[in-house]
């Protein structure tokens, strides 16, 4: 692994040695990667190498798909999530995920987004009406659904069903909030929603988002880590990696020569 | 604390322990009728006692001494109800019967052998029991004014010192060091006693036939517990013929009401079973080939829409209560089916030569057109109904042609019995109740097929038939068969429509007009009567387990075929 | 010829009737059904028949209700014509008209007299005779009192009190409308009235209620094991031997036939449990036994196991038809399992749950084998739910509807009467179990659709 990046730089999330297997098949291999805070990071590399799977190791979603073991430390703050004594629950609401397709339950917009603060205990009207509102208008959703938020979320389009469910991630309030291909199902105008939501997000939270399209990472990514067959070939921050390359590899991939 | 945590972990402990009581709630049925059938299978036994606790009188008792057959002359011996036998050295009888406090000679003569060793009357019964000199039982009972001869039972030695009677169906030979235990009836030997080389003076049995004392004379005794709950089936009796005691022959018997009292109840279950059987084995002929060649049409031929009505009303008639089926087919089909025997007949042979003529006839003419020969439609109604039609104005002509204007008097004349509730009736009402669950499966299993395998044949040029029977059957096949036998499980442990619509009676065979009495109907029908723990209450739940087993195999065949189809059409 | 058979339209053919055979069947049953369960409340006319020559009529087999037994011996019967074929033409050469043929060699001289009446008596009873013009009769009887003055067959006229009649009609003069009303009328009394004492007339309220009561108590029993159940193993059972044994033990439990269900329950719910807890809580009322013999709880419990795989497997595919997405994202918000699974999976698959019910409940109230040995009487002196303390009566025995079909059509000592009493009983156990089924089935199809909007 060649990496280019200063050593004295904070750290949110730190993956030390981390490997995979579902079943008897080996996923990931011997990661090491920095997630540094209020940063976008983007992971990108061919479909089937393991990118949605190293997400996952992030908040132990992986452990909820058939068979999985694994190996190594995830350490967030400085502490490892994979240990017995871990919360899985709590630390689920530190780190928040948002899935590929849209997945809002079938209940209205404001039960979707107060779900997770319910969870937590939250039973005060007012203190929910407010953190919802809040989220909603953190990703500009506010104005297009305060009429109808006990409308069924299954009304929405598609693009603002993607945004719900961020809102619903934010409205626990994550420290780190983890994208899997998050405008891949929708539609540009969508998608570019979406992706200016990704950049005022750093402000507030340290993002991890996976991508295959090299624009988005370009885009709106500071940081980019570029995997292969469940190793991690290449990471370094995105102008770096978008212009200079350490590894043929790399260099063959993002310009389009292989995957 | 009722924390999230523990609030988590409870919800799983109760989900958990509600999964694992599915099993336990199956392993319970199981066991529970293994346990309570378990006795049934004890063999009789002899233990011996501490001699102190059994103080109590005993009622009954022998003299073990050798008797001196042809010089005391004879023997009088007495079943202790109304039956007395004077049995000479010769082997000539006088055989008396008490009627109204007096006894009369109701029969005499002589026995077919011309000395014997010893004789017993069985309590109880009308059995005479004679040990000869060859190691050799004879057994004769009275029914009317004759003797009835049965198998001999074979000892194990020939000297026999006494017979000594025990119940109306088994007895002991007590011979020089050894006490046998036989099963008067089915002649089979329960167990046996060593005994010391000493020779016996007594033998003694309490009132209830529970307990024995041996004593060799010399204040030398010994008490002994005897152990036989179940001798209506001890001596095998469930699954082989025996020959009863007031019949002409062997013969598998069904019969829960003993004519004496104190006599044990027949309990073959030949008869059940063959019963349970063969309403089986109608139904199957009936609704198979029905069944699976309508799954195949709709499975194959209609278009979306159709095929799901017809797979709706199929789960619909799946919901018909079977109670009005067995109502329907007992009240309605059964008299019709008397009157128009020839009718049924006609129909079952005419229908589908219509129908084929038809098929070959359209299939020329839209030939001559030079059409496809596909979708029949209207054609294909018009032909049934006329297949129909020409059924109904047939039959009577054929009847008055073939058997003088009656059927059913012609099959008398034949020797052949017409019961109104016969197996054809069964094979209708119950087929048209399994054919749901056949057609389904099938339907669904066909219907699964992966297109690129239809495709792929349809593609080199052949017919949509040719690629059903030459690729699709032959893939669908497993799943087929998983078909048919839930079907098969389904009419094995049908009920209400066997009830009402078989007439009930434990007939053997598998004669198309005769009834049958299936176990499912006995167990319906006979177990709030049987006293608890009795024999006949304990053959019943065997009858019971035998049905779960026999269902519980069927069952697993289906999951295993089913999932080999399942795993199949993945890989394809 | 060759490519006839090749080509394989005979099989086409043979096919295509048998789905016509199968569905024509399943038709006609229902449509036959129907129609002779309708037409028992019709209010036909009345036809008398004389016989021209005294003699002891023998019945024929197409005779339905005659109008009382004690009539068979007078030289006058009644029947109800129902319009399958009786006619005055038919009538004038009654011996050769084949259908209606009922006393042999007799000669029968059919009329309907205007003033033929129907009466039914609160006992259970029908009468048939004419109506006598009450005027008349007081001038030779000199005394008034309420009630209908009557001609039965070849009897003297007789007054029946006012209180003994249920209600009476005069089949002949009735317009549709009023047949309309009292077609209606009797079907309300069918619904809502006692048996009469033979069983074989009267109402059928007692045995819809009791099939309610039981029904409803075994799916108090069975929804939350059978739920639960389907729960555990779609969302918490691991995937190992013990899953696929407790899977297997589901679906041998769906093929136990029903009536060695029925053994269980008595051998074991009725005679061991029930044995024991008589021991324990009821043993002042012994040797009569309280629990220890078949009753309303029994029946529901062996019901509920006989249902439970329905439940499991309905339930477990509704949660299997539910997204994953769903719940990984319920997982993504710190949501627990079983937070998951009450708050997001649940209640999505709720409906699912209801089609089980629904299933389990039609299956149940079809179910007659299981209970003849468990609970059900041909006749109970009380219901099983009353104003008496503790209201439910789990102990008491029941009356059910598809063995009272069965008690009616087999024990009734008369058994052409209480045919059409049956097809009426028939039809009202049918029209329940296929309303359960119908709903359970469109309550399948939106939920199928709405899951695929989701997904
Ligand atoms: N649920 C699963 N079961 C088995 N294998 C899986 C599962 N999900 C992913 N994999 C395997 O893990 C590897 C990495 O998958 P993933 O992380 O989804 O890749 P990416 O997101 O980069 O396309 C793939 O080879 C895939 O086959
Ligand atoms: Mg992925």
């Amino acid at each position: 692994m060649q990496t280019a990046m200063p050593t004295t730089m904070q750290t949110k999330v730190a993956i030390r040695d981390f490997s995979l297997w579902f079943q008897h098949q080996q996923v990931l291999d011997s990661i090491e990667l920095t997630i540094p805070p209020n940063q976008v990071t983007a992971l990108i590399g061919p479909s089937g190498c393991g990118k949605s799977s190293l997400l996952r190791a992030m908040n132990r979603m992986n452990e909820l798909m058939i068979d999985c073991r694994n190996q190594g430390q995830v350490l967030l703050d400085g502490q490892n999530i994979y240990q017995p004594e871990t919360d899985v629950a709590r630390l689920r609401c530190r780190v928040g995920m948002v899935f590929q397709k849209p997945n809002p339950f079938p209940k209205s917009v404001y039960d979707n987004v107060a779900f997770g603060l319910r969870l937590q205990g939250e039973r005060s009207r007012r203190r929910l009406d407010e953190q919802v509102e809040s989220a909603l208008k953190q990703v500009g959703l506010w104005s297009e659904v305060k009429s109808r938020l006990h409308q069924n979320a299954l009304t929405l389009s598609t693009g603002q069903q993607q945004r719900l469910v961020i809102a619903r991630a934010i409205a626990l309030q994550p420290e780190v909030l983890l994208l899997d291909e998050p405008a891949s199902a929708l539609d540009p105008i969508s998608t570019l929603k979406v992706e200016e939501l990704i950049y005022e997000l750093k402000a507030t939270y340290t993002v991890v988002i996976v991508t295959h399209n090299m624009q988005q990472a370009a885009r709106v990514s500071d940081y980019t880590a570029f995997l292969n067959q469940g190793r991690l070939v290449e990471w370094a921050a995105t102008h770096t990696i978008f212009t200079q390359p350490a590894s043929q590899q790399t260099e063959d991939y993002i310009t389009g020569r292989f995957g | 604390m009722w924390t999230r945590q523990s609030r988590d972990c409870f919800s799983r402990w109760l989900v958990t322990l509600v999964g694992y009581s599915v099993l336990l709630a199956f392993a319970i049925i199981f066991v529970f009728l293994v346990w309570q059938v378990w006795p049934l299978f004890q063999p009789a036994s002899i233990s011996a006692q501490s001699a102190a606790e059994s103080s109590m009188p005993y009622s009954y008792q022998v003299e073990a001494q050798r008797r001196q057959s042809g010089s005391s002359g004879l023997l009088w011996l007495d079943n202790g109800l109304d039956e007395r036998v004077q049995l000479h050295a010769d082997g000539r009888f006088r055989w008396y019967q008490r009627l109204d406090g007096d006894w009369q000679l109701s029969l005499q003569g002589q026995l077919a052998l011309s000395s014997w060793q010893a004789a017993v009357l069985l309590p109880g019964s009308r059995t005479l029991l004679v040990a000869d000199q060859e190691a050799l039982v004879h057994s004769w009972f009275r029914l009317h004014q004759q003797l009835i001869d049965r198998p001999g039972i074979p000892l194990h030695q020939s000297e026999v010192l006494a017979l000594i009677p025990l119940s109306a169906d088994t007895f002991f030979s007590l011979h020089p060091e050894v006490l046998h235990w036989h099963h008067a009836t089915t002649g089979k030997r329960l167990t046996e006693l060593r005994l010391s080389d000493q020779p016996l003076q007594q033998l003694q049995l309490s009132a209830d036939r529970q307990r024995m004392r041996l004593d060799w004379g010399a204040g030398q005794s010994k008490d002994y517990q005897l152990h036989w709950q179940h001798p209506a089936v001890a001596g095998g009796q469930l699954w082989s013929k025996v020959h009863y005691e007031g019949r002409r022959e062997a013969a598998y018997v069904w019969q829960t009401a003993a004519a004496a009292d104190d006599s044990s109840p027949r309990l073959s279950l030949v008869p059940l079973t063959s019963g349970t059987l063969k309403a089986a084995a109608y139904a199957m002929l009936f609704a198979t080939p029905l069944a699976i060649l309508a799954a195949v049409f709709t499975a194959f031929y209609l278009p979306e829409r159709w095929r799901h009505r017809a797979r709706a009303t199929m789960e619909m008639l799946e919901s018909m209560p079977t109670v009005i089926l067995g109502f329907i087919a007992a009240f309605l089909l059964a008299p019709w089916l008397e009157q128009q025997l020839m009718l049924f007949f006609v129909l079952l042979v005419l229908v589908p030569a219509v129908l084929l003529v038809c098929s070959g006839l359209w299939f020329h003419w839209r030939q001559r057109q030079q059409k496809q020969a596909e979708q029949p439609g209207a054609v294909l109604v018009l032909s049934l109904v006329a297949g129909i039609l020409t059924a109904f104005m047939l039959a009577p002509v054929l009847e008055h042609a073939w058997f003088d204007g009656s059927l059913l008097l012609w099959l008398a004349g034949q020797g052949i019995d017409y019961q109104q509730r016969n197996a054809l009736i069964i094979g209708m009402a119950m087929g048209l109740a399994v054919i749901p669950s056949i057609f389904s499966l099938t339907e669904e299993v066909v219907f699964q097929v992966p297109a690129s395998l239809t495709q792929g044949v349809l593609a080199l040029g052949a017919s949509r038939w040719q690629t059903l029977s030459s690729m699709v059957l032959p893939v669908a096949a497993p799943g087929i068969l998983a078909a048919i036998l839930l079907g098969l499980g389904r009419a094995l442990g049908e009920t209400m429509i066997l009830i009402m619509a078989t007439g009930n009676t434990p007939l053997l065979g598998f004669d198309p007009f005769e009834g049958m009495r299936t176990l499912t109907a006995s167990l319906a029908l006979e177990m709030p009567e049987a006293a608890v723990g009795s024999s006949h209450f304990k053959v019943l739940l065997l009858a019971a387990l035998l049905l779960l087993v026999l269902t519980f195999l069927i069952n697993t065949l289906v999951s295993l075929l089913r999932l080999r189809i399942r795993q199949r059409y993945q890989q394809l | 010829m060759r490519q006839w058979w090749q080509q394989g339209s005979p099989w086409v053919w043979l096919s295509a009737s048998a789905l016509l055979l199968c569905l024509g069947l399943f038709m006609a049953l229902l449509g036959l059904i129907a129609v002779k369960g309708m037409q028992h409340f019709w209010p036909a006319p009345l036809v008398q028949f004389q016989l021209s020559e005294q003699g002891k009529p023998q019945l024929g087999r197409l005779v339905r209700q005659i109008s009382d037994r004690s009539e068979a011996a007078t030289n006058r019967l009644w029947l109800l014509d129902r319009g399958d074929g009786l006619s005055k033409e038919n009538a004038e050469s009654p011996a050769s008209s084949g259908r209606y043929l009922l006393l042999e060699a007799q000669q029968l001289l059919p009329e309907r007299p205007s003033n033929a009446v129907l009466v039914q008596l609160h006992d259970g009873r029908t009468l048939y005779g004419t109506m006598l013009d009450a005027a008349e009769v007081w001038q030779s009887q000199e005394q008034a009192e309420t009630g209908l003055w009557l001609e039965l067959a070849s009897q003297r006229p007789v007054l029946l009190p006012a209180e003994d009649i249920r209600a009476y009609w005069l089949p002949n003069q009735l317009s549709l409308w009023q047949r309309g009303v009292v077609f209606c009328q009797e079907w309300r009394h069918f619904l809502t009235a006692a048996p009469s004492q033979n069983q074989s007339a009267g109402g059928i309220f007692p045995a819809i209620f009791g099939t309610l009561v039981m029904v409803l108590l075994m799916a108090v029993l069975v929804t939350p094991f059978g739920i639960l159940a389907a729960i555990y193993l779609h969302e918490y059972a691991p995937k190992n031997w013990l899953t696929q044994l407790i899977r297997t033990s589901v679906y041998n439990l769906a093929g136990i036939p029903s009536v060695v269900m029925g053994i269980f329950g008595l051998a074991f719910f009725v005679y061991v449990l029930g044995g024991s807890l008589d021991r324990l809580f009821y043993a002042d009322q012994l040797p009569a036994p309280t629990f220890g013999t078949p009753g309303l709880f029994w029946a529901a419990l062996t019901l509920a196991l006989l249902t439970l795989p329905v439940v499991i497997v309905a339930t477990e595919e509704g949660l299997s038809r539910l997204p994953q997405a769903q719940r990984l994202g319920s997982f993504a918000l710190g949501a627990t399992q079983a937070e998951t699974i009450w708050k997001v999976v649940v209640p999505q698959a709720a409906p699912a749950m209801l089609t089980g019910l629904i299933l389990a409940i039609a299956r149940a109230a079809g179910e007659v084998a299981p209970l003849m040995l468990v609970g059900v009487v041909k006749s109970a002196p009380q219901l099983p739910v009353d104003m008496q303390f503790p209201f439910i009566h789990l102990e008491r025995k029941f009356m059910h509807l598809g063995y009272h079909l069965y008690d009616v059509g087999f024990q009734s000592p008369d058994a052409e009467v209480a045919m059409s009493l049956v097809y009426a009983i028939g039809l009202v156990l049918l029209t329940l179990i296929l309303l359960l089924n119908l709903s359970a089935f469109l309550l399948r199809q939106r939920l199928r659709r709405k899951y695929r909007l989701i997904d």
